[in-house]
């Protein structure tokens, strides 16, 4: 084997080189080639014999969203191939997609409502298989009993990623059921660091920062930072790489060599935790030695705005002068007495439409002027007003705070040599456009926000918003939504619900019955399109405190994983190609059908239907109306119901017809860019180098009053366990990546026989040097373990993996493990702010497994 | 067996009253017996499916072939030792030819049989003689093999007709010369399949054939030894002891040839560099390195056994000739597991239970060691082979004329 | 005519697409893969060779190359692998096959032939994938058909279909105006073994 005799690969085995005539530049013209614009898809014209085609869409949480063509024979889903786009630079799904069918016909799925044995152990594997009739009542019975005993508050439905859909998905009607009941609705904390650092920027709320995909062609640098879309979004590193064919550079930073890294022109190799530090470091060079973009700081970002020292907010008409103040104030209570009856959601869109414009200093005229009257603003400086307010512009406070991030200590927290780092800060300040695919990696800290802000800060300073080809890619989310607030809540039973608890916090709340100190009985879970127990980092957090806590768990699921195996009650959901749907998609920009091929197999139902006997059961009779409630048509009306969708001209009739609509109103093949195709949704309309509202993102009675004050000007704090210093790296000195994988997304495919094929056993991977140090070798059994917990995973040694670090990919269930599991290790702290799973900011050690 | 009755037998008469009593039936029954028990293993392999054995896709033939190529050697040897005394009108082994004859059959039988138990479809055989591939060199085999057993027979009626008197010694001579030439193309073809396709470096060489041709030389000879020794032994026949050693010196010669041409071979794949150095370090320093020099080892001692006039006693020459025949089966299983060792695409890929043994140590792990290894099952059913062979043998021995008549002599 | 494939190796990311598709469009029994995508790199799949950080990895999808010169034709006895003198591919023939797997040893593309070693086992119990493609058989020899039964429908093979990169072309090599011609005219390109002289269809572009 190669091993033993000499080199390796294709050059040893004498591969022929020929070269073409014309050089690699002549190639570059298929790439035209390949993205042709369709009048019209072909669907028809792939069907076999007496097959029928239906147009799916795999809608799982890699952030695509492809479009399947699923053929159809007697009844049973034959083949599934990837379907055509108007588009067709976004063709074509990955090998998840692909082996689909063995979900739908799983050996292992579960295919009729399910109990736990009375008297067994949650876990213990000891099943009675029940009618649809028992289990809906038995749920109902338990849901009722904990909301007429402890409040409707304890009944907690917790929702995930697990499937996008507004039928059945993520966004379906248990939405509904919990405003009717006035219960629970747990917030999802996963990802949301990312997008709740770059909100302090952008403006762009928890998701919609990213450009679209294609918009990476026109970009002159692309830096794929702490992300692997190679592995997780290959539908996005096609553009990146068509991207690169056409000259675009590519630079991946990363602590590990992903396999990102190795297909980028350039890899850094960061300490992991300091990407964040090594953004503040760059923006602070640039601005030393003036490589800013002071056009874009003045006319596009919120630099020149005044900033009160006495109360932190901006200089504005809402709090200067006093006789604009009164104004203001006096406007908001007449806003509010008119819009109160319409709710909350009405109400602060009304306030916040309440003309409250900004001030900057002026300089021709030596005194504060709002922006729209200023003729000379000045971009630096302190300055009192004449009645005595003092005031400094953004844009001086930031670079005042930056000054204290250099080059030679981001050199030092994050490996990357002082040059490197200079090097890249001066490309970001002299490339054409600069993308940044960002994703998640950088977030996955428990300092995760201020990761991702930092870097929206570099591409403020930069000017690398708002333009072709500049600004963040990797989650592209949908520009239109349809009409959810009517078709969740159009019922006159609607309450209210508690949509502020963080799903990070469901094993604190359980376990001790409080949340944040006050008492928050919590009794049962729902849980739908998610795998709690297997995705919630600190795993053994989960099986001590809810396990033993819970009253009654409820599961929706095709599988047995981690979650629904720990149920009392699991009720077997219809795969995606058994109903109906609608989604927006996320990564490309067209909202699709995905139709019915099948009816659901065994006993199973769709989500709706099983929500529709649920709400029933619980004597909302009114609110899930058994006679239209399976009526699609009712539900496409709610969701096309708003002003937007109708201008579009939106409908189902539409939809079935053309199976993919472009939801952005783009010319096709034109990316939305965001700050361009529409501005940013900043209060300013600007970017934002100061956050002037300080506000977490979710309100659960936490008190940060004591960090408030600090979270207006970007700052880094160190991450809690993975530092390089950390007091915890003696005793633990790997860190641990819970790199997501190719063959899983999240914890979905886990079971997959064609995958588990490719990919058969948890693996730890680890560098040589590692390995070695402990005696251990490639395929030996190793055990990873902390205080937290551990994990048996075969060793891979894997000389992309830097040494001081181990990871081991995502998406195994405690079944899969010869001890342990992989979750048990990681850290269950989170940031009151972001309220976002900090799995990679953990450390381990390992050693081989005796079994 | 001792120095004292080997040397008395040379005059002694042959014992004919103990020939053929309860040993040799008892000896039949137990044969007939592991035949049908091997028969039961390959009819468990049909039906289980040959995921029982150790063959996988990257070594994708195994101790089925491994014995078809020795027993073509050795049957092949059986006869070309048998032959070239009547065809060169050389003297003194005319005793032994019918017996050799015979054991040449009964490894020829075998031969097939092992083809037969590695096929995945025996029922398809017919296909063979209906949509015959001229260009396979299996399709080459399978003539040449069939040609061979119809010769040997006819080979051996021909020489039992001449005992007769009714055919003249002309005539044998003439059969002789062609079973001599089908025998040598026997293993000739053999060494084709394995050499033709250019897929592995180790067998991809000119030299393969002419080796193989010695190799069959020396187990031929070896076997022959040892049969009639034992023959002899068992009162069966008589063999001048004068020609045991004469026989035992042209073993030494095609031991010495066997090894010159395996050093050849090395000398011309390892000198340069290059893909056939890493044959040659698998040989001797990787995975084979224990076959290979077990080999060296077990043909070295045996042709020093022949050659130093002292060792060359008739229990010497016994020990000698399982020697040789030891060292020619570590070569076939060189030749065959060589074959396998080196993948021309060393790249890890998907590692399923059907790519290769030990798929469980994944795509590097199952090449550390010997990448094959045979399982139960292919013992239960090569011991089936084997018996069949020594059934055919035995049966021979009792109803067939095959002693010695002194007019052939 | 004369169908070939192109694969960019360096659009290919190694995420088996194609490879499942190709599983899921032929029916493949557990346990069978026509078609494998090799690391080009370290001793097990995805792992890289050098020494962190300087290591490179890279990936070759390798499946029957379709040769023009196929050896394994030469040394079918019964003719049960042969050459479909209209396309070029090289076709099997599971009805035929005896299973000596004599094509297997005379193939020099280490792994693209596999034999049933089992009655098939699906995951999928029922018929499906592609339609008219042949059933599986226990004790047969079997490999990429280049989606023999699509060509019949003129569509692409499955692999080409799959592809979420686009890293791959197939189409007729003697038609010089073809993309494949095209994109092998102009780029720089490898093929395994040449040196074996089965002067193979597949063409690795690099």
């Amino acid at each position: 084997m190669s091993g033993a005799h000499g080199p390796k690969g294709l050059t040893r085995r004498n591969f022929l080189k020929t070269t073409g005539a014309a050089g690699v530049a002549a190639c570059l013209s298929a790439v035209g080639t390949n993205l042709a614009v369709a009048e019209e898809l072909d669907d028809d014209e792939r069907a076999g014999d007496e097959e029928r085609i239906c147009s799916v869409m795999c809608r799982s949480n890699c952030m695509g969203s492809c479009r399947w063509l699923a053929h159809v024979r007697d009844g049973k889903v034959v083949k599934l191939e990837p379907g055509n786009y108007p588009n067709d630079g976004y063709r074509g799904g990955c090998l998840k997609g692909a082996s689909y069918m063995e979900r739908i016909y799983s050996p292992t799925r579960i295919q009729q409502p399910m109990r736990r044995v009375p008297g067994s152990e949650r876990g213990a594997g000891e099943w009675e298989a029940i009618s649809w009739e028992e289990a809906i009542e038995e749920a109902a019975k338990h849901i009722k009993d904990a909301a007429d005993a402890y409040g409707p508050k304890s009944v907690v439905f917790d929702a995930s990623s697990g499937q996008y859909g507004y039928m059945n998905g993520v966004y379906n009607q248990f939405a509904r059921l919990s405003g009717v009941m006035g219960a629970t609705k747990t917030a999802v904390c996963y990802d949301y660091a990312a997008g709740y650092g770059i909100n302090r920027v952008l403006g762009t709320g928890d998701w919609a920062y990213c450009n679209e995909p294609n918009s990476v062609l026109d970009s002159s640098m692309v830096v794929v930072w702490g992300t692997n879309p190679v592995f997780t979004a290959p539908q996005n590193w096609r553009w990146i790489q068509w991207a690169k064919e056409n000259g675009t550079k590519v630079i991946c930073i990363d602590p590990i060599k992903s396999a990102t890294a190795h297909r980028s022109d350039e890899w850094i190799q960061v300490n992991p935790g300091y990407d964040g530090y090594m953004a503040l470091a760059m923006s602070n060079y640039l601005i030393q030695n003036e490589l800013q973009n002071l056009d874009f700081i003045k006319e596009k970002s919120t630099g020149a705005f005044l900033v009160r020292e006495d109360t932190k907010a901006h200089l504005r008409a809402s709090n200067w002068p006093a006789e604009s103040a009164a104004t203001y104030v006096a406007t908001v209570s007449a806003v509010k007495e008119k819009y109160a009856a319409q709710g909350a959601a009405v109400l602060a869109a009304a306030v916040a439409a309440i003309p409250n414009k900004y001030y900057v200093w002026d300089l021709d005229a030596n005194a504060p002027k709002l922006v729209e009257e200023a003729t000379n603003p000045a971009l630096e400086g302190t300055f009192t007003t004449p009645d005595g307010v003092k005031v400094t512009t953004a844009y001086t406070l930031l670079k005042e705070q930056l000054s204290q991030y250099t080059i030679e200590e981001a050199s030092k927290k994050t490996g990357v040599p002082a040059e490197r780092i200079e090097e890249l800060a001066r490309s970001f300040a002299t490339e054409r456009a600069v993308s940044v695919n960002i994703t998640y990696g950088l977030d996955h800290y428990v300092n995760g926000y201020l990761n991702t802000w930092a870097v929206a800060i570099l591409l403020a300073l930069t000017g690398q918003l708002g333009r072709d080809g500049a600004g963040f890619t990797g989650v592209f989310t949908q520009t239109y939504t349809p009409a959810l607030t009517s078709y969740w809540f159009a019922t006159p039973e609607f309450k209210e619900y508690n949509s502020q608890v963080p799903a990070a916090r469901l094993a604190e709340m359980f376990g001790t019955q409080k949340l944040e100190g006050k008492d928050y009985p919590s009794k049962v879970l729902v849980s739908y399109c998610s795998n709690l127990m297997s995705n919630m980092t600190g795993q053994n957090e989960w099986i001590n405190k809810v396990l033993p806590n819970m009253d009654y768990w409820i599961v929706l699921d095709m599988e047995m994983n981690d979650s629904a195996s720990h149920a009392d009650l699991v009720l077997p959901v219809a795969s995606w190609y058994e109903k109906e749907d609608l989604r927006t998609a996320y990564n490309n920009p067209y909202m699709t059908i995905s139709e019915k091929a099948i009816d659901p197999l065994y006993e199973t139902k769709s989500d709706n239907e099983i929500i529709g006997m649920l709400g029933r059961a619980l004597g909302y009779e009114k609110s899930f109306p058994e006679d239209t409630w399976d009526n699609m048509s009712y539900w496409y009306k709610l969701l096309f119901s708003d002003k937007i969708s109708q201008a579009a001209g939106y409908t189902e009739e539409r939809l079935r017809e053309e199976k993919v609509i472009n939801y952005t109103g783009q010319e096709e093949g034109s990316p939305w860019i965001r700050g361009k195709s529409a501005p940013w949704p900043t209060e300013s309309g600007r970017v934002q180098l100061y956050y002037e509202k300080v506000a977490p993102r979710l309100n659960y009675g936490q008190d940060l009053s004591s960090r408030d004050a600090d979270e207006h000007i970007v700052y880094f704090r160190e991450p809690d366990e993975c530092g390089s210093e950390n007091p915890l790296a003696e005793k633990y000195p790997l860190v641990y990546l819970q790199e997501h994988s190719r063959f899983r997304i999240h914890t979905q495919w886990f079971e997959v026989p064609v995958l588990r094929e490719l990919d058969p056993e948890p693996q730890g991977k680890v560098n040589s040097v590692d390995a070695e140090a402990r005696g251990v070798k490639d395929g030996d059994y190793i055990e990873v373990f902390n205080d937290r917990g551990h994990a048996v995973v075969k060793a891979l040694i894997d000389e992309s993996i830097a040494p001081g670090i181990i990871s081991i990919p995502k998406g195994w269930q405690r079944s899969q493990f010869k001890a342990g599991c992989y979750q048990e290790l990681t850290n269950p702290k989170t940031d009151k702010y972001a309220d976002s799973i900090a799995p990679y900011d953990t450390r381990v050690d390992f050693k081989k497994w005796e079994a | 067996m001792t120095e004292n009755v080997s040397a008395a037998s040379t005059a002694a008469e042959p014992k004919h009253e103990t020939w053929g009593g309860k040993g040799l039936n008892a000896a039949i029954i137990v044969a007939a017996v592991l035949t049908v028990a091997g028969i039961a293993c390959w009819a468990m392999q049909l039906s289980g499916g040959m995921v029982q054995t150790g063959m996988r896709n990257l070594d994708s033939w195994g101790l089925y072939i491994t014995n078809f190529m020795f027993f073509v050697g050795l049957s092949a040897g059986g006869l070309i030792i048998s032959s070239v005394p009547n065809a060169f009108g050389m003297k003194g082994f005319g005793g032994i030819s019918k017996v050799a004859i015979w054991t040449s059959v009964c490894c020829t039988c075998a031969a097939i049989g092992f083809v037969v138990v590695d096929l995945g479809g025996p029922a398809r055989l017919w296909e063979l003689f209906v949509y015959s591939n001229f260009s396979s060199p299996l399709m080459w085999d399978i003539l040449v093999l069939g040609t061979y057993l119809v010769l040997s027979v006819i080979y051996l009626w021909a020489y039992l007709r001449a005992e007769a008197g009714r055919m003249s010694h002309t005539a044998i001579r003439a059969i002789s010369v062609v079973a001599l030439i089908v025998a040598i193309l026997v293993h000739n073809v053999t060494a084709w399949i394995f050499s033709l396709a250019p897929a592995h470096e180790f067998w991809h060489t000119a030299l393969m054939g002419p080796w193989f041709v010695a190799s069959a030389l020396d187990c031929g000879t070896a076997l022959v030894l040892i049969v009639c020794l034992a023959l002899r032994r068992a009162g069966y026949l008589a063999l001048d002891q004068r020609h045991v050693a004469n026989l035992a010196k042209m073993l030494a010669v095609f031991v010495l040839v066997d090894l010159y041409f395996y050093a050849c071979d090395l000398l011309t794949s390892g000198y340069f560099g290059g893909e056939g150095t890493e044959v040659v370090a698998m040989l001797t320093s990787g995975a084979l390195s224990p076959v290979f020099w077990t080999q060296v080892a077990l043909m070295a001692v045996s042709v020093a056994i022949l050659v130093v006039p002292k060792l060359r006693t008739t229990p010497g020459v016994v020990v000698a000739s399982v020697l040789a025949i030891l060292g020619v089966f570590c070569k076939r299983l060189q030749i065959l597991v060589g074959g396998f060792q080196i993948p021309n695409l060393d790249m890890p890929g998907v590692t399923t239970q059907y790519a290769i043994t030990n798929w469980q140590a994944g795509f590097t792990g199952a090449y550390q060691g010997m990448v094959y290894a045979p399982q139960p099952i292919e013992f239960g059913v090569t011991l089936g082979v084997l018996a069949m062979c020594i059934l055919f043998l035995l049966l021979g021995l009792k109803y067939l004329p095959l002693k010695p008549a002194e007019n052939v002599d | 005519m004369h169908y070939g494939f192109a694969i960019d190796t360096k659009r290919c990311i190694g995420c088996h697409t194609c490879a499942v598709g190709c599983r899921m469009e032929n029916h493949l029994p557990k346990g069978i893969w026509w078609n494998r995508i090799l690391t080009k790199g370290g001793e097990d799949m995805d792992t890289p060779e050098g020494i962190f950080p300087d290591v490179t990895m890279s990936y070759v999808p390798v499946a029957c190359q379709h040769c023009e010169n196929p050896a394994c034709v030469k040394a079918c006895p019964v003719g049960a692998t042969y050459k479909d003198p209209e396309t070029g591919a090289v076709r099997q023939d599971y009805d035929k096959c005896i299973g000596c797997r004599m094509c297997v040893a005379a193939c020099p593309y280490t792994g693209v032939r596999s034999f049933n070693w089992a009655e098939p086992e699906y995951t999928i119990d029922f018929e499906c994938g592609g339609q008219n493609v042949p059933a599986h058989q226990k004790h047969t020899v079997e490999k990429c058909t280049m989606c023999w039964h699509r060509l019949a429908k003129d569509e692409e093979p499955m692999c080409i279909r799959m592809c979420p990169e686009r890293a791959r072309y197939w189409g007729d090599l003697d038609d010089p105006n073809s993309e494949i011609s095209k994109v092998i005219r102009e780029r720089e390109y490898m093929q395994l073994l040449p040196e074996k002289g089965t002067k193979p269809s597949v063409y690795y572009l690099v």
